[in-house]
């Protein structure tokens, strides 16, 4: 795997499964944001610093929009370093709010810091690796806890302090521990069923191999029995070497190699471009060769990778709104990078396109580096690159 | 690889995944019910407040059936008695601590998320919804009847009526996104499955090609290079052996299949035959090494480092202007490496014509198929030597032959 390094996150296991994970940061984030605004409202009167208790909306709706933003495909995957700034952006908006009200806080349950950073720890759970969140949702339970406890003193109830402790770290720990073992049980899932099914493929390729391999020996064996074999059955016959044979032997070698250097020279690619540009032809359509590599480097593609192109290739070609005979895929090389372009023409409108392309963007992404999808006028362009082995 | 889950398990996988996290909420919603309660109760002493544990142990005993088996039985199973436990369990705050408190609503609040937290049997996404509706109205009702039996005034909670909110939206989020990849994943699997089938043949199609040229390139390049006049006896054999394979066998399909001649019992067949092949063609060939590590190789990487050894064998006899060449077998971490030496004429690698498949196909090739390298160090006038590793089991690779072993010392064959 040459792509982005590899985490044990839903999103990077099941790429088109949490394509749903933006909608839960988009849900988790404006409910988080509704109800600050919400209480920050109706305690307005009371509070000694507006001014922190607006930082404090304000650090909140930057998490919110590093979260959204952060969570969606076209940007995958969502980094340790995104999620550390979403928790301390939102952390720093509870610790504000906090000192909105100091000493004039007089619920614990009031306040919606812990609330926000437990919905922001549950928005997580697609992106992040279950231990990640349980140790982030730990830290920020004991920053709320230890500004609770600093408060305890203003507080207007007589309960236990523990108590109030622990009703201001509830909602953290609460939603830490659903991200968490949400997020263990899906990636376990992912990881039995990859399992499985990568068996199965195996099993699969195996019941085929045979065939295939007679088949494979038939193609060469077609292209002996035309030159070389009987020229081969006529030397043994004769028991004699001549002259004549000299030539037909290096003839019928040059004629093999020029078959081979063909072969060996096709990549994979163009193999599975082969047929599309032999219909663009048919249908008249004059066609640069689809598929540009001139430092052979589709080689360098793992099978996830190739899998990923192929699936988007195949749903391309697939589509009737894809003009026939633009398909082109340019592959270049610089130093241990590879770079790739795929560009079509397509005769659908933005909405459509953005709809066929964005779950295989969610994929690409996790397989490829530095994925980026422009639109030209009619014309689809999707760079990305990988590594070269 | 991963791909995924396939659309027929993605739903039910999603659902399962959301009703472990909500089970493991709700858990720990009750033993901080238990923990507060305990706490309150070693402060305030008179209260009588520890039965209420009863409640919380047998509300958190059908929880832990339901996460184990979520059934239609243990979800109605769990509501029943969670909302019983919970009317007992508000009943006992209340009449010992009074009408709700911004204090104790907190505490009343635990159990009820419990109860919304209750995931039952569900299908689809919306069912999940509506277990979360039956658990949220299963905990009101039970906390309004605990404030009419007690005659204390109740409201609307707060926090059960959000997590229900937040929880529905949730679900509601994750059932709109699946929709989304439904279209996409078969095309994915699909084409998973067409890259293995495709790897597959193009090894097919390699491994063809270098035997094609081990056999008739190299029949073809000998017959040009042959001097006029009778067929010599040791290149019609030649030519026989390699028609009768050609024609005669599934030469892709098994490789270990390929009929050789065993004289000497130190080395695997496979070996044996490429040395003899060689000293057919007039080299002497010099082994030395750990030959007995030869046996420790799986078939396929044997039969490929057998005939990739044998084609530097071919290039010596063919290209170095020596008949002579040494074969050195010895073994490390996880590898074996074979060495062909020859003291010849030496070359450039990079002067080799594209057309010539000697080097690219029938060695590197061959390695590199079977996840092995190769090292070429030539120098002109001086020799050639060609390193070949490949990889071997780990448990074979530390089963190193004894100095006292058969194959362990040094032997001439021409």
């Amino acid at each position: 795997m040459s792509g982005p390094a590899h985490e044990s996150t839903a999103q990077q296991l099941d790429p088109l499964g949490t394509l749903s994970g933006r909608r839960l940061a988009i849900v988790g984030s404006s409910l988080a944001l509704l109800y600050a605004v919400v209480i920050t409202a109706r305690e307005f009167r009371d509070l000694v610093h507006p001014v922190a208790a607006t930082l404090a909306l304000l650090a909140l709706a930057a998490a919110c929009l590093a979260l959204v933003l952060g969570g969606d495909p076209r940007f995958a995957p969502f980094t340790r370093r995104r999620m550390a700034f979403v928790l301390t952006a939102a952390l720093a908006a509870h610790l504000l709010s906090a000192y909105a009200t100091w000493r004039h806080n007089d619920f614990v349950r009031d306040d919606w810091g812990p609330v926000a950073v437990g919905v922001l720890l549950l928005a997580f759970a697609p992106f992040r690796p279950w231990a990640e969140i349980l140790r982030s949702g730990v830290i920020a339970a004991v920053v709320v806890a230890a500004l609770t406890v600093v408060q305890l003193p203003y507080f207007v109830t007589a309960a236990p302090p523990l108590v109030l402790v622990s009703a201001a770290m509830a909602p953290v720990l609460g939603m830490t521990v659903a991200s968490a073992t949400f997020c263990r049980a899906l990636v376990g899932s992912v990881k039995e069923w990859d399992g499985r099914a990568a068996r199965a493929r195996e099993a699969d390729v195996g019941r085929v191999r045979e065939g295939m391999a007679r088949s494979v020996q038939q193609d060469r064996v077609t292209i002996l029995n035309r030159d070389v074999l009987p020229f081969l059955a006529e030397v043994l016959d004769r028991d004699s070497i001549t002259e004549d044979d000299h030539e037909r032997a290096r003839s019928i070698s040059d004629s093999i190699r020029g078959v081979m250097i063909s072969e060996a020279g096709r990549s994979w690619l163009e193999d599975l471009l082969l047929q599309h540009r032999q219909e663009a032809m048919l249908a008249g359509i004059a066609q640069d060769p689809p598929v540009s590599d001139p430092h052979k480097v589709a080689e360098f593609m793992d099978l996830e990778q190739r899998a990923a192109l192929r699936a988007l290739l195949d749903d391309l070609l697939r589509t009737p709104a894809l003009q026939r005979g633009t398909l082109a895929i340019r592959l270049t090389s610089t130093g241990s990078r590879c770079d790739a372009e795929v560009s079509a023409v397509l005769r659908m409108s933005r909405h459509r396109t953005r709809c066929l392309i964005s779950p295989y963007l969610a994929v690409f992404r996790t397989a490829f580096d530095a994925v980026r999808v422009e639109r030209i006028d009619t014309e689809l362009v999707l760079r990305f690159s990988y590594a070269r082995h | 690889m991963a791909l995924g889950l396939p659309n027929h398990l993605a739903r039910s996988r999603v659902n399962d995944a959301i009703a472990v996290a909500c089970h493991a909420s709700a858990l720990l919603c009750l033993a901080t019910a238990v923990v507060c309660i305990g706490v309150v109760q070693f402060d305030y002493p008179a209260l009588l407040l520890w039965p209420s544990f009863l409640a919380l142990g047998v509300m958190a005993v059908v929880l832990i059936l339901l996460a184990a088996n979520r059934s239609l039985f243990w979800s109605v199973a769990y509501l029943a008695t969670g909302a019983a436990s919970t009317f007992w369990y508000a009943g006992m705050l209340l009449n010992q601590l009074g009408p709700a408190t911004a204090n104790n609503s907190y505490l009343l609040t635990l159990p009820k998320l419990a109860l919304v937290l209750c995931a039952g049997a569900a299908v689809t996404s919306f069912g999940a919804i509506g277990w979360v509706a039956a658990g949220y109205a299963a905990a009101e009702a039970a906390v309004l009847f605990a404030h009419l039996q007690s005659h204390t005034p109740g409201s609307l909670d707060f926090a059960s009526t959000a997590v229900a909110v937040l929880l529905a939206a949730v679900l509601s989020a994750v059932a709109q996104g699946r929709r989304r990849s439904q279209r996409v994943r078969p095309t994915m699997h699909r084409a998973a499955r067409e890259e293995s089938v495709a790897a597959m043949r193009n090894r097919l199609e390699q491994r063809a090609a270098a035997l094609l040229h081990d056999t008739v390139l190299s029949q073809l390049a000998a017959l040009a290079a042959a001097p006029t006049g009778p067929l010599p006896a040791a290149t019609r054999r030649s030519i026989e052996r390699d028609l009768q394979l050609l024609v005669g066998e599934d030469w892709l399909i098994e490789p270990e299949t390929i009929p050789v001649r065993a004289e000497d019992a130190d080395l695997p067949p496979v070996f044996e035959r490429s040395i003899d092949d060689s000293r057919r063609d007039g080299l002497t060939v010099d082994l030395a090494g750990e030959l007995t590590l030869l046996a420790t190789l799986g078939p396929e990487v044997a039969h490929e480092l057998a005939l990739a050894m044998r084609q530097c064998l071919v290039n010596v006899a063919r290209h170095s202007g020596t008949d002579r060449a040494e074969v050195v077998v010895f073994g490390g971490v996880g590898e074996l490496t074979v060495m062909v030496i020859d003291g010849g004429r030496g070359f450039r690698e990079e002067s080799v014509p594209r057309d010539r498949f000697g080097l690219r196909q029938s060695v590197r090739g061959r390695i590199e198929r079977v996840g092995g390298s190769v090292h070429i160090w030539s120098t002109l006038g001086e020799g050639t030597s060609v390193l070949l590793q490949v990889p071997v089991a780990e448990s074979a690779a530390v089963e190193k032959p004894s100095p006292d072993a058969p194959g362990g010392s040094r032997r001439s064959a021409s």
